[in-house]
């Protein structure tokens, strides 16, 4: 059994309009990732060359041991979308019938736990679900696979706070076992909170900043002022009008004056400022 | 696996509204026109409509992404595929075959086997035309982009139709044709196609198997 359950090394995808360019990442067994960013940065598109929905220009990717789209590797991936992939016909309660053949490790039972603990009703056709529950659905769809990497790509977009929260603790209890792992792609950071035991902000179709989430937050801290901006040591800066905010090493704080406004970054914070400008950064 | 595809897709499209009410075609046509074999040829006819409709249901479920992360390969859900259309088609001409015989009882006229046999077998080659036109294009662009090809082996038909008709060619393709043994003929048209199928499979998998989804 390796140490990891998907690793990325060296990803290359160039587009007409978007590029990855030189994403690895790895995800231990026993550990939550946190994938975050902007819109538009390349968090879905690094998902779905894992998964082996698109071919990249270079890079390897392995998925619980195997290649990329490799079926061994899909046999143990547990995998939650934006939205179910049904058809708005289907019924929820006749999608264990239509997956089940397909997942050695189907368990109907937990299924069926699944949709009656997040309050999914069987009777509906999905195309009657609401986006909330689509989303719960396709967690309970991937939990019923008995899968050992659980990939979540921005579940909780749309989703009320109670909603988020069953999420999470649905998957701290996948969490349990310590063979298991998560890749949780978001913008919502705060659903990470508690959660994620690894930070990757991707940016522009890098990744910005890696490390433990405490590391990460730890590291940074965000400087405001007006009037003619810094340049030294800022890692990202964001202007309205004269005022400013840069994102900054938390050590070099002190070469700024004290008339500066330092707060503690947010993860949030790092988003948005290194969204604006950014450098790689290892936290 | 494939046998599971097969079933999983016959699941989300063979009940369908649209797929039942070409089948009530099919027995309409039957039962309307007093020429024998007339519905069997609809059965062809009307499977090559039907290659699209499990295409539009992909993207419509999204079921193109769910193949994509189903732990089955890309082969298998093309294999799958063609081979639900086959077995649809096979619903359609055991359908068309009872409609034929029990208005040929109704009428009282007299059946001709070989000419039964044949009209299958040219049903089948007709299939097996449609699908390597069709299927590739599919499984490579997806309905949306692809949808006008549905119609493409009708227009097709129409058009080498309206050529011997125009080139006043109908009697001399008749005439050679009839000078070929039935055998032959029904040999030569289940072989193409099974070929036909094989080809559209083998293509499509190759095109589909580096699709981005």
């Amino acid at each position: 059994m390796t140490d990891h359950m998907a690793r990325i090394e060296d990803l290359r995808i160039r587009r007409r309009d978007f590029e990855i360019d030189g994403v690895s990442l790895d995800i231990a067994r026993g550990t939550v990732v946190g994938l975050v960013g902007p819109n538009g940065a390349g968090k879905t598109t690094i998902i779905r060359a894992l998964l082996g929905l698109i071919v990249p220009d270079s890079g390897r990717i392995e998925l619980a041991g195997h290649l990329a789209g490799s079926t061994e590797g899909l046999a143990r991936t547990g995998i939650v979308l934006d939205q179910p992939t049904a058809a708005p016909e289907w019924t929820v309660g006749s999608i264990g019938r239509r997956l089940s053949p397909f997942y050695p490790g189907w368990d109907q039972g937990r299924f069926d736990a699944l949709l009656a603990r997040l309050s999914v009703p069987t009777k509906r056709t999905v195309g009657e679900l609401s986006r909330g529950q689509g989303v719960k659905l396709s967690l309970a769809t991937a939990l019923a696979q008995s899968p050992e990497l659980l990939i979540l790509d921005e579940p909780s977009s749309g989703l009320d706070p109670a909603a988020r929260r069953e999420i999470g603790d649905i998957i701290r209890e996948f969490m349990v076992d310590p063979d298991h792992a998560v890749l949780f792609s978001t913008h919502i950071t705060s659903d990470l909170t508690d959660l994620a035991d690894e930070l990757v902000v991707v940016v522009r179709g890098r990744i910005a900043v890696r490390g433990a989430l405490t590391d990460v937050v730890d590291d940074f801290a965000v400087v405001r002022g007006d009037g003619p901006p810094p340049t030294g040591g800022v890692l990202g800066l964001q202007r309205r009008g004269d005022r400013w905010t840069a994102l900054i090493r938390i050590e070099e704080t002190a070469s700024f004056g004290r008339e500066a406004v330092i707060d503690a970054a947010s993860v949030d914070d790092i988003i948005i400022h290194l969204g604006a400008e950014h450098e790689e950064v290892h936290a | 696996m494939i046998a599971a595809f097969v079933r999983f897709d016959l699941m989300s499209w063979f009940l369908r509204r649209q797929a039942l009410l070409v089948l009530a075609f099919v027995v309409l046509i039957g039962v309307l026109l007093p020429v024998p074999g007339m519905a069997i040829m609809t059965a062809a006819l009307a499977t090559s409509l039907m290659i699209s409709t499990p295409f539009l249901g992909d993207e419509r479920g999204r079921l193109d992404v769910l193949y994509g992360v189903l732990p089955i390969s890309r082969s298998t859900v093309v294999v799958g595929r063609v081979l639900s259309i086959v077995v649809y088609y096979l619903a359609a001409a055991a359908l068309a075959t009872a409609v034929t015989l029990v208005m040929a009882t109704v009428r009282g006229s007299v059946l001709d086997a070989g000419l039964l046999l044949t009209v299958h077998a040219a049903a089948f080659a007709f299939v097996g035309v449609t699908a390597v036109l069709q299927f590739p294009v599919f499984f490579r662009i997806g309905y949306t982009r692809g949808r006008l090809m549905s119609y493409a082996p009708a227009l097709v038909t129409v058009g080498v139709l309206w050529l011997l008709q125009a080139t006043e060619s109908t009697d001399a393709v008749a005439s050679a044709a009839a000078g070929i043994s039935p055998p032959v003929v029904v040999g030569g048209c289940v072989a193409l196609g099974v070929v036909g199928l094989i080809v559209a499979a083998a293509v499509s998998s190759r095109l589909y198997r580096t699709r981005e989804i």
